[in-house]
């Protein structure tokens, strides 16, 4: 141990020698992930702008399709994914005030609700496919024609995108109740906790815009 | 990241420190997840109540802002956190804006730059009399069947186009408002039968 701070007691052990102190560590932890956040709205803002681009140009294509949309089941999902962001922000919560059972049952919670994000957006594709209402060329709903293949391939690209975020928040949030479950997050070290949480947050921020843009056309 | 890195090596952490360690009450988060399911609710009966556009898709967005601004300032802990962190956030928001408006400035000024191409959508007239010509003649002689700027921007995308709407042509006698502004409205809701 050979580098400037292992003289300092105070200094946790998980600690890198580059960092002058564990806060330094995990600022630049989250600030990282902040600059990951800022990838991710300008990746989703493609799409949004496609939809902005297409949406100016068939304006009556957007109001009929939103039509096909059901839009009880998307605010069934919007208050899931609120209530899941809201356990999420309770779960960093319990990783600052050292609580393994509060850690623990949010994530879990956070788990739960994502699953139940899924099973309403897999009724909801089902329904849809069922239907014949696929996206751009597969498009084969008999009750409406003109440019709909459009609207669709932009709500499958949007919210299918968003549902792969969602598969894999899924998977860093298992990961993190394993982590705990083995101990891990109490020592002050909860940088993965706190990104997860940011990342699960910023999910919930893109369906808060695609959910009004996407069902309540009208 | 620091603020003040001078401050740091000198071994006093303590500002950085409250910004990580800030813990907000179970109150606080109760109240933001209250706050974000009436807006929730709000948006959706808003919807049901008919409101003409563009207002409700307004009304829509500024709900929308609101509903983000409280996940982003307390869940994810923007309030408390370095500044730094709100930079970068800010300056996403600010690049999509930059990105939207560069786009839609394209798009918006098409029509008054070069009325004759439209906005590379062929209206249903257009696509009748291409159909027509393509039963009996070869691509290059139907050329001039097509909208100008068509042809030069994008002669691949005309065959797709053929394919999937073939058999919209059949509209009856509304004919093309050639060469007026009005042309431009005419793509959105031609389209749409």
């Amino acid at each position: 141990m050979a580098h400037a701070h292992a003289d300092d007691p105070n200094r946790p052990e998980w600690v890198a020698h580059f960092f002058h102190s564990k806060e330094q560590q995990l600022s630049a932890a989250k600030f990282g992930m902040w600059l990951f956040l800022a990838q991710e709205v300008l990746f989703f803002s493609g799409l949004f702008c496609a939809y902005v681009a297409f949406r100016w140009m068939y304006p009556e294509t957007w109001l009929s399709g939103a039509d096909q949309l059901n839009k009880w089941m998307g605010g069934l999902n919007t208050l899931i994914l609120i209530a899941s962001s809201f356990t999420m922000a309770l779960a960093v919560r319990g990783a600052q005030t050292k609580s393994p059972t509060a850690l623990k049952v949010n994530l879990l919670l956070t788990i739960l609700f994502a699953g139940g994000f899924c099973v309403v957006k897999y009724f909801e594709y089902s329904h849809k496919f069922h239907l014949g209402i696929f996206p751009a060329d597969h498009y084969a709903y008999e009750g409406s024609t003109g440019l709909m293949p459009i609207f669709f391939a932009i709500y499958y690209c949007l919210t299918g995108l968003h549902m792969i975020h969602v598969v894999i928040g899924i998977g860093f949030l298992s990961w993190l109740l394993f982590k705990t479950q083995k101990g891990r997050f109490m020592d002050g070290n909860y940088a993965y906790v706190e990104n997860v949480g940011l990342y699960w947050h910023l999910v919930d921020l893109i369906w808060i815009f695609l959910f009004p843009l996407l069902y309540l056309v009208k | 990241m620091n603020r003040n890195p001078v401050h740091h090596s000198a071994g006093a952490a303590h500002a950085d420190g409250e910004h990580h360690e800030h813990i907000a009450p179970l109150s606080m988060y109760l109240g933001v997840f209250g706050a974000l399911a009436v807006l929730t609710v709000v948006t959706v009966g808003v919807s049901e109540l008919g409101i003409p556009q563009p207002y409700s898709l307004i009304l829509a967005m500024i709900v929308a802002t609101m509903k983000a601004s409280l996940v982003v300032t307390f869940f994810m802990h923007l309030l408390w956190d370095d500044r730094l962190n709100s930079v970068v956030f800010l300056g996403t928001v600010i690049f999509v804006a930059i990105f939207f408006a560069l786009t839609m400035t394209d798009l918006l000024s098409r029509d008054f730059l070069n009325p004759e191409m439209g906005n590379y959508v062929m209206l249903e007239e257009d696509k009748a009399r291409w159909n027509e010509c393509m039963e009996t003649k070869t691509y290059d002689e139907c050329r001039d069947k097509l909208p100008r700027g068509w042809s030069q921007a994008n002669p691949d995308a005309v065959d797709g186009h053929h394919g999937a709407e073939g058999d919209h042509g059949a509209e009856g006698d509304h004919g093309k408002a050639e060469g007026d502004h009005g042309k431009a409205d005419d793509h959105g809701t031609k389209s749409d039968h």
